[in-house]
């Protein structure tokens, strides 16, 4: 009973699957001990001795005993737990390890009995024998489970695999594309492994028609894309063919390949290494460094394939389960630049190695399955399938899942439920707008592919795998096309096919043949996506200079209208774009850990930017049109200005004076180049010069006079302390009214905080102060002042620190912003005003915040006074610096990539 | 440097281009038909959440008081019926005030679902605001999005869609998905709800941001202007550019709009109105406070009252919902409905008063909705029901043993109540009408969902075959356009 389903089987016969599943576990013993003895009884024979023999027959003895029980299992094994028809090769693996098994035995009977000459050589090459059987049966058996060619396909060189492919169609074993035997159909189709995955697509590529021609160069061009592009330039007679349209600049390049690569702006130093770079292929050349940066690549992509998959951090929503999350997976897959038939596949079909391996999600009270395929009820199914129709196939089936495609003909109902019931463990039932037919539709796949088995597996598994081969079959109509055509959009603004999700018969590509070339060419080269982006990245039509006049569009209404490609599109960057870009540009390097697609919480900010709170459903784009939320966020959201106020970029300047008219001009070149990758021009630079130097005289009421008092005779109204606060007026306070005494027993610590002051706003050049008085009768051994800066992710926001004294109070690192010494003790017996610079304790940029104060100390009595802020010089500045930047950022330069 | 008055001015201008983007103008209808020549101006939903028991307030059936031992299938009311101010409606006791208003509005009694949705009130509510069911394989906008994309800004510097009481900033898992099926689903950002998470709390970014003065505002926006005014002509060609820096003015306009103006409603109203609007119960005496939300709701119906007099087309007021708290009640559900309505009671009525005494109630729909119904269930607690239990039970197995399992805790997913006022639609009457023993479902009249939501639509000039287009394919504001207002219902 070859096709044994594990599920319905009784006791007896699940033991069975049990014992069998336990051969290949088994056959790893006598595979490794009876090679030992082999080569052990072969060193014996070479140097004529017989010393290495009784270590040779202990491997022998337990060896031939494992290869019993191996073939016991084996046998098993191919009874109970294999579907598919039993092939040679399964023949041969079996009889071979019976007949290994037998062979052993007599090799230790020779063994034990050999004491004359002739038999210890006749054991000798008895057990040599056996140790030759088991690299035979083992190969049968290695070809059982990853499929035929295995080691081959790992010994050729990526662009040698159609040599193999076509070496093994002339061998003795006939695996033509199109006329296969049963017996390689089934190594072929038969098992979810990676090697017997890129053999078939070896052997599948071969058969592909030839590639498109390339046109004639008729004009500059870097690359075959470039080609194809002007020749739609003189086909359609357009001045372009003669007069091609210019570059773009190297700044501008630089800016946009970073973006599109790695998903930020470069830094002020990353862009001028590109500028000093003197080699005619530099944009090239950093293209390829760009494309090296492995995981910056993969963090960009990961959001992209988030959307587009669904995936989601919760198991559950809205009492729905999800499809889980990929996060993990779709970031590794492109850091390892994962071939992509292979990613889809994997999704697909999770018993490839490389999958994520579904999950058991508790949903009202209900055990489901939480994977990518979900497939447990007829909608599951549909909706599974329609996304891998919809993202993976550029194919639009969602509705003709309930209904005849209304608008597509290409889609009846039909159609659309025989390709979604190979998603499902049984054919679909026909159910028409909600009304049951009880008609059950077959599964075929959505298109005709030749060379593929035709019988649909009756098991789910069976079933999912032959989806993934199908889906990502390289004969497949669809599969390269739609991803080439992705990327094409990505990084062009518009798709050769638009829109994306949406192929069909009567909305031809822009540019056929050159789809086609470029399908072909990611096919044959193991789908490697690094590829084709290079490829696009570095044709000359990529690099052309952005022109609102010669851009393309595409209007629904006209699905049909010619798409030239003699400028990119305008693309608005994504929220993670945006908010990667504004830390990069702020802090002058790329901190991995901070990017936003790590970030599960959803903000005002990031939800107006286009990021969606949830992923339940699919989507490969995003909206980017503008909206007034997403604007009054970026206008006067306090996320965008906590963002851009922060920046350690502006504090360069802290103690820039108006008059120093050359440091100032660098700062202003700084913050262009930081944000817009590029230098101001004499006119934005004077503008701007202007605004920044005009800060410091006016007079506003933002501007701050004389010291800010925080906290004096009484707690702020709304304060919410911490501690017993022992406000006294004796003995005569610092500044009139009342202050408070705080008394702690030699060794205690004593902490009193309040939060909730009303925020303050402090600069870098500012200086904070408090007013102490230490008691001669009882003074501590240190004082500590705390600043509470309202971030609470960090710490609570308690992380700047500065302290007098020892250095006892353990909060904070020593030595660094949250725990700085300043000085000694003061004087004691007299009122002191201690001042803090405000960068000393880690107030390095222009938007930061003291929400509240927490005054410490170690043993002692210490009375506490006024504590505040007193305003520095050249702040005015840095926050004049803080609104160019602001309007920089806000600006559509930076919000779009041109 | 332009003064602030230029800024304005130029937002003004601005604004009038915004309603039908460039970009997207060929997506939309080809006009926003107004099907209606009676359609409401405005719309207000106050959504009511966690499953209001309709038994209890606005389909009370003969009042049982509770008795121990007594079955499950003799009690039927907690509270007595009161008489309204329409002739022969009755309600149940504690919402004496919306009473003397229910002259002005309609209770559908027989708002019949055909889908169990058990105790999963985030798939009810994302049916009830979106008509479809989740997942619908389309991002499915909102009812709020509907109306606000659909008719479009009353007022150029007020958001066609607002929506007050919720703050969704989160990872939690609920709310995020509650941000979903009060949003703007596929229509994308531009149709987003203006988010007002607390009226008593101001809008942040209405005023200048901490430490900014609007001077400095007008200084760094003017600042912004001369440096777009000098970059690159290609992107002040670009279409989607300007399009930006255009909305970017619009929101600067937006700041010193009636929006901003609505929020001063201490300094403009007489201090006993805005009491008005506040619950009947203070925070000490209620029994948990987990569920007494203060005037945080109530002062959200006084800001939508404000929206709309001066001129907001869609606004959504709720109470914050938190998974068992409010109308979601299990144990004790008989004395929190009690308390639940000395805190809507009040400013519910308030709000219909008052748009009735400035002539707005006409031309202004506000409709009270839940997601789901309740019965009985055999035990206080949560979520333990199979799917469609309830809809079948007679109670007549279960007994009622303590204070604590008396009232209706059960999930109720085939009926349930909603309650419109003002508008074009049929005043002082009750539509429908339901079992007088469990299971309560509707007997005479049953109005589903998709027919409920199209009457609402109709109200407002929109036809329900409405569609726009996603993925090359357009998307109905009734499942597949197959909404039919329903007739009974239309003045």
């Amino acid at each position: 009973m070859p096709a044994a389903s594990a599920a319905e089987a009784g006791l007896p016969e699940r033991l069975g699957v049990l014992l069998g599943r336990l051969h290949q576990a088994v056959a790893h013993f006598p595979v490794a001990l009876l090679l030992v003895a082999g080569v052990l009884e072969l060193l014996g024979a070479v140097f004529a001795s017989d010393r290495t023999r009784s270590a040779a027959r202990v491997c022998l003895v337990f060896g031939a005993a494992a290869a019993v029980a191996a073939a016991v299992f084996g046998w098993l094994n191919a009874d109970f737990d294999r579907s598919g028809p039993d092939s040679v090769v399964l023949s041969l693996h079996r009889w071979g390890g019976v007949a290994l098994a037998v062979v052993a035995i007599v090799a230790v009977g020779l063994s034990l009995i050999a004491r004359t000459r002739w038999l210890v050589g006749l054991s000798r090459l008895t057990t040599i024998g056996v140790a030759a059987m088991v690299v035979a049966v083992g190969h049968w058996g290695g070809t059982l489970v990853h499929g035929e060619g295995y080691l081959l396909a790992a010994l050729a060189p990526p662009e040698r695999k159609e040599t193999v492919a076509a070496a093994m169609e002339s061998s003795a074993s006939p695996v033509a594309a199109t006329a296969m035997s049963p017996e390689v159909e089934a190594i072929l189709f038969g098992s979810s492994d990676e090697g017997v995955f890129r053999l078939r697509r070896a052997i599948r590529l071969a058969s592909l028609p030839p590639e498109p021609r390339v046109p004639p160069s008729n004009g500059p061009s870097n690359n075959e894309i470039d080609r194809f592009i002007e020749a739609a330039w003189s086909a359609a007679k357009l001045p372009q063919a003669s007069q091609p349209p210019v570059l773009c600049d190297d700044a501008t390049f630089a800016r946009r390949v970073y973006l599109d690569v790695i998903g930020v702006v470069p830094t002020i130093d990353e862009l001028a290494r590109f500028h000093a770079d003197t080699h005619p292929d530099k944009r090239a050349r950093l293209v390829d460094e760009l494309l090296a940066r492995d995981a910056d690549y993969a963090d960009h992509w990961t959001p992209f394939w988030e959307d587009a998959l669904g995936s989601s951090y919760v198991n559950l929503q809205g009492g729905v389960p999800t499809r889980g999350n990929y996060r993990k997976w779709i970031n590794e897959s492109f850091r390892t630049n994962k071939a992509f038939d292979l990613f889809a596949a994997e999704l697909i079909d999770t018993r490839l190695p490389g999958a994520k391996k579904p999950e058991i999600g508790d949903a009202n009270g209900r055990k489901s399955k939480i994977a990518y395929i979900r497939n447990e009820t007829h909608t599951d199914t549909l909706q599974s399938a329609a996304a891998v129709a919809q993202v993976f196939l550029g194919t639009s089936v969602k509705c003709a899942s309930c209904h005849s495609h209304f608008e597509n003909e290409e889609w009846p109902q039909r159609r659309a439920l025989a390709y979604s019931s190979l998603f499902a463990a049984h054919d679909l039932e026909l159910v028409v707008c909600e009304k049951h037919t009880g008609e059950v539709v077959p599964a075929a796949f959505c298109f005709e592919i030749p060379g593929v088995p035709r019988e649909v597996p009756s098991d789910e598994d069976g079933r999912l795998r032959r989806a993934a081969q199908l889906v990502t079959d390289p004969h497949n109509p669809r599969f390269a096309r739609a991803i080439v055509n992705r990327l094409w959009k990505r990084y062009m603004g518009l798709g050769l096919v638009e829109p994306a999700d949406d192929f069909r018969a009567d909305v031809p590509p822009s540019h056929p043949e050159l789809l086609d070339w470029l399908a072909r060419d990611l096919a044959t080269h193991d789908f490697n996506l690094k590829r084709t982006i290079r490829l696009i990245l570095t044709s000359r039509t990529y690099q052309l200079r952005y022109d609102p006049a010669l851009e393309d569009h595409f209007d629904v209404a006209n699905k049909s209208a010619p798409r030239y490609f003699r400028s990119p599109s305008l693309r608005r960057m994504t929220a993670e774009q945006v908010v990667d870009s504004i830390r990069v540009a702020a802090d002058q390097k790329l901190e991995p850990r901070a990017r936003l697609f790590h970030v599960n919480e959803s903000t005002a900010l990031s939800r107006v930017l286009g990021k969606p709170a949830s992923r339940n459903e699919i989507s490969t784009a995003r909206a980017d049109d503008a909206a007034v939320v997403q604007s009054l966020e970026l206008l006067n959201g306090e996320e965008f200005g906590a963002l851009v106020y922060s920046a350690a970029i502006l504090s360069d300047a802290a103690h820039v004076s108006s008059e120093d008219a050359g440091r100032l001009s660098n700062q202003i070149t700084r913050l262009y180049t930081a944000v817009l990758s590029r230098p101001p021009s004499t006119a934005e630079l004077e503008a701007a010069r202007e605004y920044v130097s005009s800060a410091a005289g006016r007079s506003s009421p933002d501007s701050r006079t004389g010291p800010e008092v925080l906290i004096e005779d009484d707690l702020p109204e709304y304060a919410r302390a911490v501690g017993s606060w022992n406000w006294t007026d004796a003995p005569a306070p610092a500044s009139g009214g009342r202050w408070r005494a705080q008394r702690a027993e030699l060794g205690n610590r004593i902490q009193h905080y309040v939060l909730d002051l009303s925020p303050a706003r402090v600069m870098p050049g500012d200086t904070l102060f408090v007013w102490v008085r230490i008691d001669p009768a009882d003074p501590p051994r240190q004082i500590m002042v705390q600043w509470n800066d309202g971030v609470t992710i960090n710490d609570g926001g308690w992380s700047h620190r500065a302290y007098w004294g020892e250095d006892l109070i353990p909060f904070g690192k020593t030595d660094s912003p949250s725990r700085r010494r300043v000085g000694d003790l003061p004087a004691w017996g007299e009122w002191v005003r201690l001042d803090v610079p405000a960068a000393v304790v880690g107030f390095t940029g222009a938007g930061g915040r003291i929400v509240g104060m927490s005054f410490d100390q170690h043993g002692g009595t210490v009375h506490w006074d006024a504590a505040g802020i007193v305003a520095g010089m050249g702040s005015a500045e840095t926050e004049a610096l803080g609104d160019l930047m602001w309007a920089l950022l806000a600006s559509p330069e930076f919000q779009y990539v041109r | 440097m332009l003064d602030r008055r230029t800024v304005l001015r130029a937002g003004v201008a601005a604004g009038a281009g915004l309603l039908v983007p460039g970009a997207l103008r060929a997506l939309e209808p080809e006009s926003p038909r107004v099907v209606n020549p009676r359609a409401a101006e405005s719309m207000i939903v106050i959504w009511l959440p966690g499953g209001m028991a309709q038994t209890d307030m606005w389909d009370p059936k003969r009042h049982t008081p509770f008795r121990k031992g007594m079955k499950g299938s003799e009690l039927l009311g907690t509270c007595p019926l009161i008489p309204t101010a329409a002739d022969g409606v009755q309600l149940g006791a504690g919402l004496e005030n919306i009473a003397s208003v229910m002259d002005k509005g309609c209770i559908v009694r027989s708002l019949a679902n055909d889908v169990m949705f058990g105790a999963i009130h985030l798939k009810a509510q994302y049916y009830m605001m979106t008509g479809y069911l989740f997942p619908a394989g389309v991002k499915a906008p909102s009812m709020g999005a509907i109306v606000g994309r659909t008719r479009g800004r009353r007022h150029e510097h007020i958001p066609a869609y607002i929506y007050i009481g919720r703050d969704i900033d989160s990872s939690d898992e609920e709310r995020i998905f509650i941000n979903e099926f009060i949003g703007p689903g596929f229509y994308g950002v531009q149709h987003a709800p203006f988010m007002i998470p607390d009226a008593t709390q101001g809008l942040a970014t209405l005023s200048a941001a901490a430490g900014v003065s609007t001077e400095r505002l007008d200084r760094r926006m003017a600042l912004f202007r001369n440096l777009n005014a000098l970059a690159d002509r290609s992107l002040r060609d670009a279409q989607k550019a300007a399009e930006y820096a255009k909305v970017m003015d619009d929101a600067r306009a937006m700041m010193d709009s009636p929006v901003k103006q609505a929020f001063d409603y201490q300094r403009d109203e007489p201090a006993d109105l805005v009491a008005q609007y506040e619950p009947e119960i203070s925070s000490g005496d209620i029994a948990d406070k987990s569920y007494y939300f203060g005037r945080r709701f109530g002062h959200g119906l006084l800001l939508a009252r404000r929206l709309v007099e001066r001129g907001a087309r869609m606004i959504q007021v709720e109470y914050q919902y938190g998974p068992f708290k409010g109308f979601d009640m299990h144990e004790n559900g008989w004395s929190r409905m009690v308390e639940m309505k000395q805190q809507i009671d009040r400013p519910i009525a308030r709000l219909i008063r008052d748009l009735d005494e400035r002539g707005l109630l006409d031309s202004t729909l506000v409709v009270l909705a839940t997601e789901f119904g309740r019965t009985l269930a055999a035990q206080p607690a949560a979520g333990i029901e199979p799917d469609g239990a309830a809809e079948t039970q007679s109670g007549e197995g279960l007994t009622i043993e303590h204070e604590g399992m008396y009232g209706f805790h059960g999930h109720f997913s085939s009926c349930s109540s909603m309650v419109c006022f003002g508008g074009p639609l049929r005043h002082g009457m009750a539509y429908g009408k339901t079992a007088d023993r469990h299971p309560m479902v509707a007997v005479e009249n049953p109005v589903k969902l998709i027919d409920m939501h199209a009457t609402l639509y109709h109200a407002m000039g929109i036809a329900p075959d409405t569609s726009y287009i996603t993925e090359g394919r357009p998307f109905y504001v009734t499942k597949d356009g197959h909404g039919k207002p329903v007739k009974a219902l239309l003045a």
